[in-house]
């Protein structure tokens, strides 16, 4: 009969992680308290009915209660425990959770560590197993050797149920299983990519554009809260620059850009810095982070599918990026949980940048099992250009009409409001923009059946970007057929197939091909293994 | 696949489909109906609150107007398959698509019966794989016992695919 596990406490560091947490999430309830606190005492006046004191108490008492007391009895009734067969981990003191999770359904295992619990030698570990984020296990605070504890445990169980892995001839695991330092000095990476690929990475990363988003929704955040006269001098200033002239406005088009560029640089740098990878065995060991240092193992067999992906700055300078497709969003959460997301992303990039070139001779290194190399498609979209360009030539040429209404009203005695005149251009911005990314989807969308058939390389574009993606038959759920009335008598269909992936691309999709191709691919996907 | 493979959906499923689209409209036009009294209690009475109202409104009408057509067009075309290896699902004729499924990747079977489908003694069967789902809208409750009975043996006897 199995004897009642060895629980464990979470490293007390934990406390100071917790306490971060819960005081960041509570900031605005924070500061809403305390404004109201203070607009009862400046209505209430010097000659106040002395209400203002035991406000001020009953305030403290609530944030005291929420900040301090619920992380503290989180980490009190937290506990795991590693069994011969099973990580268990219970946590709650009304609502009592219990999680179990065997070693053989561990999916990855993430650790962070943040630099205030680098001098404990304390780091964040997420264990997941495939599917969604929810069933993931995080144990915020543990010594550095329950990783190792783990992935050993974890070895074991995968080769004692002779797992599906591609390499079965895996040597003992309690070999191979060693810490990350002990791996730098003694093994050297299959990869590494040095601070000018970072830097070719975040000048090439078109989402840097993104962060005047992010800018714009700081400013808006703090304008609320910063003096009324410094909010309306800054905006003052930034639209007086726009009565000076083209040339303001173009050098504050440029400040803007260099602004976002250093944003888009230190976010590469934050996340990426050291980034290195190490093959142990069936596993591959990925560091990354400046600050807050991230190990991530992945077991090979646990990729679902590998994508190299060329935006259009990157294809200018010959670079790419590849990714893989895990079926498990594989980033622990950093401190800032709004990141999340993009965690998850930074954690399926296997090669942040590489020179298209090199690309395959790395790859043969970091995944050998997966056998990549340059392939010749077939193009699903010959001569079928007016499927893809039709709709968003029209839409075009309506809102080109449209746009043209517009300037021609400002000749007459009717002049249209600025919105409309706005709308009007952004939205023939956005068909052209429509008809260039299916114009490229045209020229790309194709597929190659690989060795034997069980695997599939399909090449597209997602927006601006190039996708190469190559992944196993076995990966894809289901598939489905598409026509209309009108499309059917033409053979011309369009195929949607998706993936067992929750970080990456998760479908392989072709807007429009011959019934012939569709029949070849459906026959593909439905046939038996060998 | 050959075309005597696709199999109908029961007659009946017509008759709940209307009722659904009853149940539907009349909820719209009721939620309509609140916010117009709501509306009108509290002042909010300018052109946008009868405008979007008057427009769900008319939607839930011509919805339910239009329904029939749409019942017989949807009947007309939804079929279901279920071949040796795989599991196929095809709608829709302006619109067509099929999905097939093979065993292998489904994960699990359900069965959902609403009151509706009770009423008429008819169950919708819906197969899951790790990333979607895709439904048979309705069955006689025999025949959804036996088509999950013969999905889960097919799904048990499939080979794991490479």
């Amino acid at each position: 009969m199995a004897g009642e596990p060895q629980w464990r406490r979470l490293h007390p560091a934990g406390l100071i992680v917790a306490l971060a947490k819960s005081a960041k999430a509570l900031a605005g309830l924070i500061v809403a308290i305390g404004m109201i606190v203070m607009g009862r005492m400046s209505s209430d006046g010097p000659n106040g009915s002395g209400m203002a004191p035991m406000l001020i108490g009953i305030a403290l008492a609530i944030v005291v209660m929420l900040v301090l007391v619920t992380p503290i009895v989180q980490w009190l009734t937290t506990r795991y425990a590693l069994t011969d067969r099973e990580l268990i981990w219970e946590s709650g003191l009304f609502f009592r959770n219990r999680r179990t999770m065997s070693y053989d359904r561990i999916h990855a295992i993430n650790s962070v560590s943040p630099w205030y619990l680098q001098p404990f030698g304390v780091v964040g570990l997420t264990i997941s197993a495939g599917g969604s984020s929810e069933s993931d296990i995080t144990l915020d605070a543990v010594d550095a050797a329950v990783q190792l504890e783990l992935e050993s445990l974890r070895a074991k169980a995968g080769a004692a149920n002779d797992s599906n892995t591609f390499d079965t001839q895996a040597s003992e695991p309690s070999e191979h299983i060693k810490p990350v330092r002990d791996m730098q000095s003694e093994h050297a990476p299959v990869f590494t990519a040095s601070p000018r690929d970072i830097l070719l990475y975040a000048l090439s990363d078109i989402a840097f554009l993104a962060s005047a988003l992010v800018i714009w929704g700081f400013w808006n955040r703090i304008s609320d809260v910063l003096p009324g006269w410094l909010v309306r001098r800054t905006e003052d200033t930034v639209l007086g620059l726009f009565a000076q002239g083209a040339l303001a406005i173009a050098m504050f088009a440029l400040f803007c850009v260099i602004v976002m560029l250093m944003v888009s640089l230190v976010s590469a740098f934050l996340r990426f810095y050291g980034f290195a990878i190490w093959r142990r065995g069936d596993d591959l060991v990925i560091s990354r982070g400046l600050i807050t240092k991230q190990v991530t193992t992945l077991p090979v067999s646990r990729i679902q599918s590998v994508e190299i992906r060329r935006n259009v700055l990157r294809r200018l300078l010959h670079l790419c990026t590849v990714r893989v497709g895990l079926s498990v969003v594989a980033g622990a959460g950093d401190d800032d949980d709004d990141d999340d997301d993009g965690n998850a992303q930074s954690a399926s990039v296997l090669l942040p940048v590489i020179g298209s070139k090199r690309v395959y001779d790395v790859m043969a290194k970091v995944l050998p099992e997966w056998d990549l190399a340059p392939v010749r498609t077939h193009r699903t979209g010959r001569g079928l250009g007016r499927y893809y360009l039709a709709a968003p030539l029209v839409a075009l040429l309506a809102s080109l009409m449209a746009l043209g209404v517009v300037l021609l009203r400002t000749r007459t005695q009717w002049h249209p409001p600025l919105p409309l005149a706005v709308a009007a251009a952004l939205a023939t911005l956005a068909m052209l923009w429509w008809m260039a990314t299916r114009a490229l989807k045209w020229r790309t969308e194709g597929f190659a059946l690989l060795d034997g058939s069980h695997r599939i390389e399909a090449t597209g574009a997602e927006q601006l970007t190039l996708v190469t993606l190559v992944t196993h038959r076995s990966r894809v759920q289901s598939f489905t057929r598409s026509t209309t009335a009108w499309r059917e008598p033409h053979g011309v269909e369009s195929v949607n197939m998706p993936l067992f992936v929750a970080v990456g691309t998760s479908a392989v999709g072709f807007h429009a091909m011959h019934r012939a191709d569709a029949n070849r691919l459906e026959e593909w996907m439905t046939s038996e293994a060998g | 696949m050959e075309s005597d493979d696709w199999r109908p959906l029961p007659d009946r499923v017509r008759r709940v489909w209307m009722i659904n689209a009853l149940i539907q409209s009349m909820a719209i036009l009721a939620g309509c109906a609140v916010a117009a009294v709501v509306c009108r209690m509290m002042d909010w009475w300018q052109i946008w609150q009868p405008a979007i109202i008057a427009i769900a409104a008319a939607y839930a009408v011509l919805q339910l107007a239009f329904q029939p057509l749409q019942t017989k067009y949807a009947y007309a075309f939804n079929r279901f398959a279920i071949g040796d290896r795989e599991f196929r699902i095809r709608k829709g004729w302006l619109f067509r698509s099929s999905v097939t499924v093979p065993f292998n990747r489904i994960q699990h079977v359900d069965t959902r019966q609403n009151p509706v489908l009770r009423r008429f003694g008819l169950t919708a069967v819906t197969v899951h794989t790790a990333v979607d789902e895709h439904t048979i809208d309705a069955l006689d409750d025999a025949e959804a016992e036996r088509v999950v009975k013969l999905i889960t043996q097919r799904v048990a006897e499939s080979k794991e695919d490479l």
